[in-house]
């Protein structure tokens, strides 16, 4: 069938600019890994639909479309999550930047910028 | 003793001079944290008088905070007292916030709204649900969590380090003082509500954006 051939091609695309962007250095190898099986399961549901409906049996989901879309969608919110923790980390680092400027114009007002444990004021 | 006021401020050109003046009397020193406003706040906070630290990007009320309080230990304060630019507390009240720590008979002095002044019923309920669930996540019984007006000793002031950029920094700092056993004590503060006024401070949704900040918290560590 035309679409399977032309989400074999697509899948076998995406692969290698996984591993493009692993030699690059954009992705850690863990990570480069996971995709790349990622990406191989899905090629090989492409290649053999019928695996998913002997799966969905196993676990007791009706058809096999339904198991890939009930994980699609749990891998999808998974991923989100991670992305949202991802975004809050970076958040924190530009808070840091921007405190770091904003007190190091300062410098000439604070006498004792050497340890910041000067007990002066007592 | 240095007692040191760290006034985080946004767009509090109306406000930040008369702040600043009456809150210079009470304290020795005052640091107004300019996060990223795009009024005269950080002018108007200068010219009563205040060390300015500016934010050149907004980052919320928790990292301006945790930026003055950075400050206040360089400049050597002995005692941090934070608080609002809105002009809704009374200046006065530093004394009794201070108090506690002089006397060494707490580490943390917290604000609280309940203990006195009078308050629009709609919010008792929603600062309710506040205090209910800081109860619950740091096991501290306050009667009011989300007040700005508060007093540290150097001590806390250094361990209590504020990681939440936004409105979730009022609990985490509850769970700081509990995770580190400090002490705490919490005075009666009065809160005047302008008319106009009620209307800031949280709404449902800023609860809800709380809850999850305080979740991310732990997600991010």
């Amino acid at each position: 069938m035309f679409i399977q051939y032309f989400l074999v091609i697509l899948v076998l695309l995406i692969i290698y600019r996984v591993i493009i962007k692993w030699r690059q250095g954009f992705l850690a190898f863990r990570d480069a890994i996971f995709w790349m099986g990622f990406w191989l399961v899905v090629g090989a549901i492409v290649l053999v639909p019928e695996t998913t409906s002997f799966m969905a049996r196993m676990v007791g989901v009706g058809r096999g479309a339904d198991l890939v879309v009930y994980l699609s969608i749990v891998l999808i919110f998974y991923i989100i999550f991670q992305i949202t923790v991802k975004i809050e980390k970076i958040e924190r680092n530009i808070t840091k930047i921007v405190r770091q400027v904003a007190v190091s114009g300062k410098e000439e007002k604070f006498p004792e910028t050497d340890n910041g444990n000067n007990p002066a004021g007592k | 003793m240095k007692v040191v006021a760290v006034i985080p401020a946004y767009n509090e050109g109306k406000t930040i001079g008369l702040v600043v003046s009456e809150v210079k009397k009470y304290v020795n020193e005052v640091i107004v944290v300019n996060d990223g406003s795009t009024d005269q706040t950080a002018l108007f906070a200068e010219e009563a008088g205040a060390l300015v630290i500016s934010h050149f990007l907004n980052r919320g009320q928790g990292a301006a905070l945790e930026t003055g309080k950075t400050a206040a230990l360089l400049s050597g304060a002995d005692i941090v007292v934070t608080y609002d630019a809105d002009g809704q507390f009374v200046p006065e009240e530093i004394l009794n916030v201070t108090k506690p720590i002089i006397n060494n008979q707490a580490d943390v002095v917290l604000g609280s709204r309940f203990l006195k002044s009078e308050i629009p019923f709609s919010k008792k309920i929603f600062l309710g649900g506040a205090v209910f669930l800081t109860r619950i996540t740091s096991g501290l019984p306050l009667s009011d969590t989300h007040n700005g007006f508060r007093a540290f000793s150097r001590a806390a002031a250094e361990k209590i380090e504020i990681k939440q950029n936004r409105m979730a920094h009022a609990s985490e700092i509850l769970d700081k003082i509990s995770e580190h056993r400090l002490r705490y004590k919490e005075v009666p503060v009065t809160v005047k509500y302008f008319s106009q006024k009620v209307r800031r401070g949280q709404k449902l949704p800023d609860y809800l954006k709380i809850l999850f900040d305080l979740f991310l918290g732990r997600a991010v560590k």
